[in-house]
């Protein structure tokens, strides 16, 4: 039986873990506010996110939501806008050159308790680097508000352990909410490339390129604006001698449907950054392994744990313990209830 | 008046020698931008002789340089919280803790400026160790900010209350009274925003009398930037200080573009010596002679020696310049709808114009080759005749014959003149090389003056039959040119 102590044993050990969210309300903030009361007074936190994610109101739901509360001492790298939406006493440290759509990335220190809002940069070269100055900074334990959107282009995977969080609100359908789950760790532990080759073509043209071929004896390299409805694309570069299709971007349900219908899919793997970047329902992996097509990444996830929010702020909840057992006995892995630990 | 225009810049390659200066600071990567052709010749002379002091220190004073370079390389650009300061704004902690940076930054530059006593001129530092002062009031030094405590006394104490509450927050777990304190705090929060915009106000008023001498320190810090990144360039690229004289005199000119390209293939790259002096030089030679090269590598150390920086070449005299324009077939303007012929005359009209009333370099390459040899032979003479007495500084090139004219200085490629042929043939039949590279490897690019009146080398036809023509076409060829 795992327990949260596991949780918490294996974060002091990889020291940069980040949050992601299944969806909205699924009680992802809550977790992290937990996460740094459990660490208050242990070790010197540093904070920040990937992108923006999540307003003060969810926009849609007008529901208020909860807000990260962190301690004196705590250092946080969040963009300007969001710094001086803050409430605690700060101390400037830095003012990182990298820009977000939010203004500068800028390293503060807590002098004070009070509310932050954190929004870093989208660009997973880009978290890396605002994680190593907050160690640089002092920061012993880090953690990332990670978003699982379509939208970021960064991965959580540049940090060394990944932390989900799963809710009621992702449906009303119970065996929905726990399919959806099991589906999303499926997808997250999809496994490394072994052939350090392809990882290094990956590294070293996925910035330009967001498709690359790889063929038995030949490369091809391809700007894309996007990779969501570049499936004709894909398609019209396949031959018998394809052996990877290497992706920068976001694969979904759309795409692996068209690549089953070719011929060539089962000659081919596709090479993505790592598991956030996959988009699949339930099953689609499962016929695209059919067809003999392999899906690998440059970096696999270290999935720590999940987290479940029993409550949905449209009103409805789950039985607590049905649902914790439900997902306990299909994964393995430490689940726990944050609504139970943060009372 | 006018100087090279993109294209020109990007084929002769000063595109690629700016990619080379590396500038550290904002203010210099802005100034960089901003760099033409000098307009005063004291401000150029002057600017070269800086370079000179900085190179004649670069390496005594090493640790000096290191120091400078480091706190160039940190310093951030402030010039838009300057400016919302002067315009009367509040600046934020984020804007005051980048002035702090910038301050105590720039008082380490000019520590370290002192310290080379180099006396470069026009370029001063103030000091402004009072700002370093005014955004350190707790004394300690460091480069970060708050809005510290000793600001203000109600601060200090609005922060105590607050700090206690939250203390009292976090230790307790019953709802009513995390509500109420919850309540307070937020009262607090405000109060405290309140009195930290009341001290943000008052420094930004502070600073708005200090915005000239931080201004003025921008500015040194950039051109303190540019001048050491074009020292560094002539170190590592091995330059030499352009001397302003009467006349234009290059000894061993090269190209680090097309030297690069050359020895990546293995082959050698020849150095160009040439005088040019008021009027017209003409160069003749053989087709794939580099006389193209040439008026590239002239017109290249001219713009950068006229725009303060040293040259490509191992001495180089120049006369203060109002325009340098240069005119070549290739030119992507003459594309646009007129033919090559019709934009090379527009073009030499517009230059024509100048030279009434200004001095500068003129280089045209291959004037009228798109045109009949016999009216372009025509027109050229008459443009070198023109040309000649303007008080200009003109270099054609041409492979018509029968243009040159007795009072003109005149340059020959040497070419395939000396080339052992029986070597040729042999490097012709390596499958290693192509026709073309063995041809360039064989190729001597030196500049010969020669006085009288020559007849340009016949170099087309031995290139023709070397790229392997057929055979037929030589004869007949050999044939008409005996007759």
């Amino acid at each position: 039986m795992f327990t949260m102590n596991d949780i918490l044993e294996e974060i002091k050990k990889l020291k940069i873990v980040s949050i992601i969210g299944m969806g909205k309300n699924v009680g992802k903030t809550t977790t992290m506010n937990y996460l740094i009361k459990q660490f208050w007074g242990k070790a010197t936190l540093g904070l920040t996110s990937i992108g923006l994610d999540g307003e003060k109101f969810d926009i849609l739901s007008g529901y208020k939501k909860p807000r990260i509360y962190v301690r004196s001492g705590t250092l946080i790298a969040t963009a300007k806008t969001s710094l001086l939406k803050g409430d605690f006493t700060r101390e400037i440290l830095r003012t990182l050159p990298r820009s977000t759509p939010m203004g500068k990335v800028i390293i503060a220190r807590a002098l004070s308790d009070g509310y932050v809002e954190l929004a870093g940069p989208s660009i997973s070269r880009e978290i890396s680097f605002v994680c190593n100055t907050l160690k640089e900074l002092g920061a012993e334990i880090i953690f990332v508000d990670g978003a699982l959107s379509r939208k970021s282009l960064a991965a959580p995977g540049v940090t060394k352990g990944v932390l989900l969080a799963t809710g009621a609100s992702i449906s009303r359908d119970f065996n929905e909410v726990i399919s959806a789950t099991i589906n999303t760790v499926e997808l997250l532990q999809t496994k490394e490339e072994e052939n350090s080759e392809i990882i290094n073509i990956y590294k070293d043209f996925s910035k330009d390129y967001k498709l690359i071929f790889i063929y038995t004896d030949h490369m091809n390299l391809i700007k894309v604006d996007s990779v969501i409805g570049s499936s004709k694309e894909i398609l019209n570069n396949l031959d018998e001698t394809i052996r990877y299709v290497l992706i920068n971007g976001v694969v979904t349900d759309n795409l692996i449907l068209s690549i089953i219908k070719s011929p060539y899919a089962k000659f081919m793997k596709i090479v993505l950054e790592d598991g956030t970047k996959l988009f699949l329902s339930p099953g689609v992996l499962n016929k695209l392994h059919a067809v003999g097509c392999e899906i690998s990444v440059v970096k696999s996830i270290n999935l720590i744990g999940i987290t479940i929010n029993p409550y949905s702020p449209e009103g409805y909840e789950f039985d607590k313990t049905a649902y914790l057992e439900e997902l306990k006995s299909k994964l393995n892995y430490p689940i726990l209830n944050v609504m139970d630990v943060i009372k | 008046m006018s100087f090279l225009d993109e294209y020109t810049k990007k084929m002769i390659g000063l595109d690629t020698v700016f990619d080379s200066l590396k500038l550290l600071s904002p203010y210099g990567r802005t100034l960089k931008k901003s760099i033409i052709p000098y307009k005063d010749e004291a401000k150029l002379k002057a600017e070269l002789d800086s370079i000179e002091t900085i190179l004649c220190l670069i390496k005594s004073k090493a640790q000096v340089f290191f120091e400078i370079e480091k706190a160039l390389g940190k310093v951030c650009d402030i010039k838009s919280s300057i400016n919302r300061c002067l315009a009367g704004d509040t600046l934020d902690d984020i804007e005051l803790y980048e002035i702090k940076c910038f301050s105590i930054l720039s008082e380490h530059i000019k520590g370290n400026y002192i310290k080379l006593n180099a006396m470069l001129k026009e370029l001063y530092s103030k000091d402004i160790s009072d700002v370093v002062r005014l955004l350190d009031a707790d004394g300690k030094g460091f480069e970060t900010f708050h809005i510290y405590d000793e600001y203000s006394v109600k601060l200090e104490e609005i922060r105590r209350t607050k700090i206690n509450i939250e203390k009292e927050l976090y230790g307790t777990k019953d709802i009513d009274l995390i509500a109420t304190l919850k309540a307070k705090r937020l009262k607090l929060v405000h109060a405290e925003q309140k009195e930290e915009l009341k001290v943000e106000q008052e420094l930004s008023k502070k600073l708005i009398a200090r915005s000239s001498d931080i201004s003025n320190n921008m500015d040194f810090i950039g051109r303190i930037d540019l001048l050491i990144a074009k020292a560094r360039l002539a170190e590592d690229e091995n330059l030499s200080k352009p001397e302003i004289s009467e006349i234009l005199q290059m000894k061993n000119g090269i190209n680090p573009v097309a030297k690069a390209f050359l020895e990546e293939k293995g082959l050698k790259f020849t150095p160009i010596t040439m005088e040019l002096s008021k009027g017209v030089t003409l160069i003749t030679g053989a087709n794939m002679g580099g006389k193209t090269i040439s008026l590239g590598i002239v017109a290249l150390n001219t713009y950068l020696a006229q725009m303060g920086f040293y040259v490509y070449a191992e001495s180089f005299l120049f006369p203060f310049m109002d325009f340098v324009y240069y005119v070549s077939e290739d030119m992507p303007s003459f594309s646009d709808g007129l033919s090559t012929f019709g934009g090379e005359v527009l073009k030499v009209k517009e230059i024509i114009k100048e030279t009434k009333k200004f001095k500068g370099l003129i280089l045209i390459d291959e004037f009228a080759r798109g045109t009949n040899p016999e009216e372009g032979s025509n027109l050229i003479k008459a443009l070198i005749k023109y040309l000649n007495n303007t008080s200009s500084i003109s270099l054609l090139t041409t492979h018509f014959d029968k243009v040159i004219l007795c009072n003109i200085r005149h340059y020959q490629v040497r070419g395939l003149k000396d080339a052992n042929l029986k070597d040729l043939e042999e490097k012709l039949s390596d499958k290693n090389y192509s026709a073309i590279e063995a041809i360039q490897s064989k190729m001597d690019y030196t500049l010969d003056e020669v006085t009288g009146i020559t007849e340009v080398p016949k170099d087309a036809l031995n290139i023709c039959r070397m790229l392997g023509l057929d055979a037929q076409i030589i004869n007949y060829a050999e044939e008409y040119y005996k007759k």
